[in-house]
């Protein structure tokens, strides 16, 4: 028991990872809370679904249209909804309430289009079981983690060794210094909403399949944990974000395993709670410092 | 008789020494400076006066009572105000708003007395308003008492700050660079406001980076350098003090000249 | 005599019909509005408003159930009831208030957002206590000295509208005063506030206390009026009803709070007789899901005042001159 709970904690706690480091990329770049994420989560495992049920892709193809699709309303919502207000020197708060009412319009347009029930979705991976120091573990979810560790590094190397990684970490530390230095701090902002929603996107289609349904509100309890994630970690730092995620997706499944599982919702909580009384910048983060 | 003494005050920050057994007075009714390149802990002084930082060594008293570690609230209260380097008012309130906001340690009614409208609160709001506006007008801030602070110019936000700092009924005003992003035109109507304060009987300690303010207006000088304490003294002698010329000023002396020839 | 009796059975009947038309959206509204001015005090520490609205949703709930719980089950005295809930979410109000005191920003709405949660999970887990997800049921209507109060005979109305002008003044009260100046003074500029001695620990614990008390006195309000609760009533959905009033109407204002309460909640009875008017037309024209449409002009709503008027219809700086307490004189003379 101990050690499926394990595994499935690890697979759930990487899911979490990808879908926490679109916060925390979006948060170094802007300092700002993008609500919009875990209904961009949605939005991509309803694309693959739109994508097999009514374009009669297959299942890669699907992915990859929700990819392209998701990653873009990503680009829109940062370039119609967050840009304009950039440009007008508007507050943060105002940013952050922007994004709360873009996140409202696209759950309820899926909301509309497909309504609120559960919808069946396709399990890609089922390819039995196997045992393992005499536990019984899915391939599920030794595939899910994989896929996710596997993209969490790729996303890792493209930001820590590639130019364009540098130009976002740059815009990370410095956008004015970055904009005189030739960087289009507008595209890279993009890119990074781009990169934000396309693993968010892969996020929701892992999670759908492995539930086996999708629903308009699968985003709000996992969009509230991942934001938790992030934010444990220490939000703005990438090995953060996957520290969190693990963290909390290893203790939630340790919660089921010790005390059943009415409490699941509580643990990620109360975790980054008390860490914040320990840690007030989270376990990676750093102090941000205010001049007196 | 001094009424304010600091006596050998320390702060290190970790291994770096910010303020080093820093000794100095200022006496009442007297404008005296605190001088000094950049970094060398004259904000620290401030902040450890005004009960913002914790001292390490040595003793600050005002007003015959001993200050030094005690919170902000005591120290505001014992009868010391400050402003702020880059400007802090309350921007989302009122010109005269922010004055009372200084009156409030001077108005005494409580939460309940809020709620029903006591005798108490009437007589309490009907002083701290009138105050409020008796300081406005004598600074000639009659005409935007209905104004928010943000929306007031630089030099009229500066001069809010010292009148919320005045409302609070302090002996003792402290102003962190109080020209600092002036013109020449608003520094020089600050030098006479601030004279005007000495005036009424303010006791003023000023940090400054514009020496034409400080040469100007100052009784005394303290020069200080790496949180150590160079050289005291009026204006004329610090400005002949070769130990402050080689620290310090360099450059400026050149200025200093000028304003020697008038 | 009998004409007499017949006229006020008219009068009787008006105020029913009146009430029937509007009773949703008038109590809902009047509801949210309780909620959405409290909202107010919450300091600056509480950077996010829709954090804020979250946490005032929980002293909602927390005053609600204690009202119902001891009303239905202990047969406790209306009044007394409604007290005890409203200051146990005070109490709340204030121990949050302290247990954030220590952190900042981004933190603080994490511990906000924990707390939100922590409630949500009690109400649903603790059964014995709660009755969970199946909830209160046949909650009775309030008692007055005797006096039943329903909507059927109106007095439940006008209950509610005492609560409200009850809030509406008591903000007013403490916002003219030192108190609400030094919960402005610490929103604006903590360090600036402490500087002025003001004691930024202890106006927190007012503000939060305040803020709490109110959604909680609000939120006994509710109970009765619907006649049962249960962990879904309080849900998001009277988060967003409420951030979308204060958005819209404008913060910080009395007046636009009760604008945006005016506005919002008749929001959804009218979608929904949108739908029933529309069945008639054909079918691509209709609106099925008045809810999810009310959401989605929710959203609008958020991001297109943001875009143009983020302080709100009625927020942001008034144009009218500050009112000076009597007796007050300038002696400069413009």
């Amino acid at each position: 028991m101990f050690v499926e709970q394990l595994i499935n904690g690890l697979a759930i706690g990487t899911i979490y990872a990808l879908v926490a480091v679109g916060y925390s990329l979006v948060f170094g770049i802007l300092r700002l809370v993008n609500f919009t994420h875990s209904s961009v989560y949605t939005l991509g495992a309803f694309m693959v679904y739109v994508g097999v049920e009514y374009l009669h892709l297959n299942i890669f193809l699907a992915i990859l249209f929700s990819l392209v699709t998701t990653g873009f309303a990503g680009v829109m919502i940062d370039k119609m909804g967050l840009e304009p207000l950039r440009k007008k020197g508007a507050s943060k708060i105002s940013a952050m309430i922007t994004t709360i009412g873009l996140s409202y319009i696209i759950i309820n347009c899926l909301n509309i289009a497909f309504g609120s029930q559960i919808i069946r979705f396709p399990d890609l991976f089922n390819y039995g079981t196997f045992k393992l120091l005499g536990a019984t573990i899915a391939w599920q979810q030794v595939i899910i983690g994989a896929v996710a560790l596997i993209l969490l590094v790729a996303l890792s190397i493209f930001i820590n060794r590639t130019r364009i990684g540098l130009a976002m970490r740059a815009v990370q530390q410095e956008p004015s210094a970055a904009a005189i230095n030739g960087i289009n701090v507008n595209m890279i902002i993009s890119l990074t909403f781009f990169l934000g929603a396309a693993s968010a996107a892969i996020a929701g289609t892992l999670i759908a399949s492995y539930n086996q349904y999708l629903r308009s509100s699968m985003g709000d309890i996992v969009g509230l944990k991942a934001f938790a994630a992030a934010v444990l970690g220490g939000i703005g730092s990438l090995p953060g974000s996957v520290l969190g995620g693990l963290i909390i997706g290893v203790s939630e499944s340790m919660a089921v395993y010790k005390l059943g599982g009415s409490y699941i919702d509580m643990v990620a909580f109360s975790l980054l709670f008390l860490v914040l009384l320990i840690r007030p910048y989270g376990i990676l983060g750093r102090k941000g410092s205010t001049k007196v | 008789m001094a009424l304010l003494e600091a006596k050998g005050i320390t702060k290190k920050f970790g291994g770096l020494v910010a303020v080093d057994k820093l000794s100095f007075e200022v006496k009442q009714g007297e404008i005296v400076s605190i001088i000094g390149p950049n970094g060398a802990g004259k904000t620290t002084v401030f902040n450890m006066i005004t009960g913002i930082y914790e001292i390490d060594e040595g003793e600050i008293v005002f007003d015959n009572k001993v200050i030094s570690n005690k919170s902000p609230i005591y120290i505001v209260e014992a009868g010391i105000s400050r402003t702020f380097q880059n400007i802090r008012l309350f921007k989302q309130m009122r010109v005269i708003e922010n004055v009372m906001v200084g009156t409030h340690i001077k108005t005494n009614y409580n939460f309940f007395d809020a709620l029903f409208r006591t005798k108490r609160f009437r007589n309490e709001e009907r002083k701290a308003t009138q105050k409020a506006i008796d300081i406005l007008e004598s600074i000639d801030l009659g005409d935007y008492i209905n104004d928010y602070a943000n929306n007031l110019p630089y030099g009229l936000q500066r001069r809010l700050e010292i009148a919320r700092a005045i409302a609070t009924g302090a002996k003792l005003l402290i102003l962190d660079e109080p020209a600092a992003g002036m013109n020449p035109q608003e520094s020089e109507n600050l030098l006479n406001f601030i004279r005007s304060l000495q005036a009424k009987g303010y006791t003023i300690l000023i940090i400054e980076h514009d020496m034409n303010v400080v040469m100007n207006i100052s009784d005394r000088i303290y020069v200080m350098d790496y949180g150590k304490r160079i050289a005291n003294g009026t204006p004329s002698e610090i400005a002949s003090n070769p130990d402050v010329i080689k620290a310090y000023l360099g450059d400026a002396s050149e200025i200093l000249e000028e304003d020697d020839a008038v | 005599m009998n004409m007499k009796k017949e006229n006020k059975s008219l009068y009787t009947k008006a105020v029913i019909t009146i009430g029937q038309l509007w009773e949703n959206p008038i109590i809902k509204g009047i509801i949210l509005l309780a909620l959405a001015l409290f909202v107010y005090f919450l300091p600056k520490m509480a950077t996010l408003y829709f954090q804020r609205i979250a946490i005032m949703v929980a002293f909602y709930a927390i005053g609600a159930y204690t009202a119902v719980l001891l009303t239905t089950y202990r047969g406790t005295n209306y009044l007394v009831a409604v007290i005890l809930g409203a200051c146990l979410a005070g109490a709340f109000g204030a121990l949050l208030a302290l247990s954030t005191m220590r952190l900042s920003g981004t933190y603080v709405t994490i511990v906000t957002m924990a707390f939100f949660y922590v409630i949500s999970s009690i109400i649903l887990n603790w059964d014995s206590v709660t009755k969970g997800s199946v909830g209160v049921l046949n909650i009775p209507a309030p008692n007055l000295f005797g006096m039943k109060l329903t909507m059927k005979n109106g007095g439940y109305f006008y209950l509610i509208m005492f609560y409200v002008a009850l809030t509406i003044l008591v903000t007013k009260l403490v916002i003219n005063s030192k108190v609400g100046r030094a919960i402005k003074a610490v929103r604006d500029d903590e360090l600036a506030a402490i500087m002025m001695g003001i004691n930024n620990k202890k106006y927190k614990i007012i503000a939060y206390t305040l803020a709490a008390f109110f959604a909680g006195l609000a939120g006994t309000l509710y109970g009765p009026f619907m006649g049962y609760i249960n962990n879904a009533t309080f849900n998001y959905d009277i988060c967003i009803s409420a951030l979308v009033i204060v958005i819209l109407g404008g913060i910080g204002t009395v007046k636009g709070a009760i604008i945006g309460a005016i506005i919002i909640s008749p929001l959804g009875e009218l979608l929904r007789g949108l739908t029933t008017f529309m069945k008639g037309l054909p079918e691509w024209m209709q609106i099925s899901q008045p809810e999810q449409w009310r959401f989605v002009i929710y959203g609008m709503i958020m991001v297109i005042m943001m875009r143009f008027r983020p302080q709100g219809i009625l927020g942001g700086q008034s144009k009218l001159p500050y009112k000076m307490p009597k007796g007050v004189e300038r002696k400069v003379m413009k």
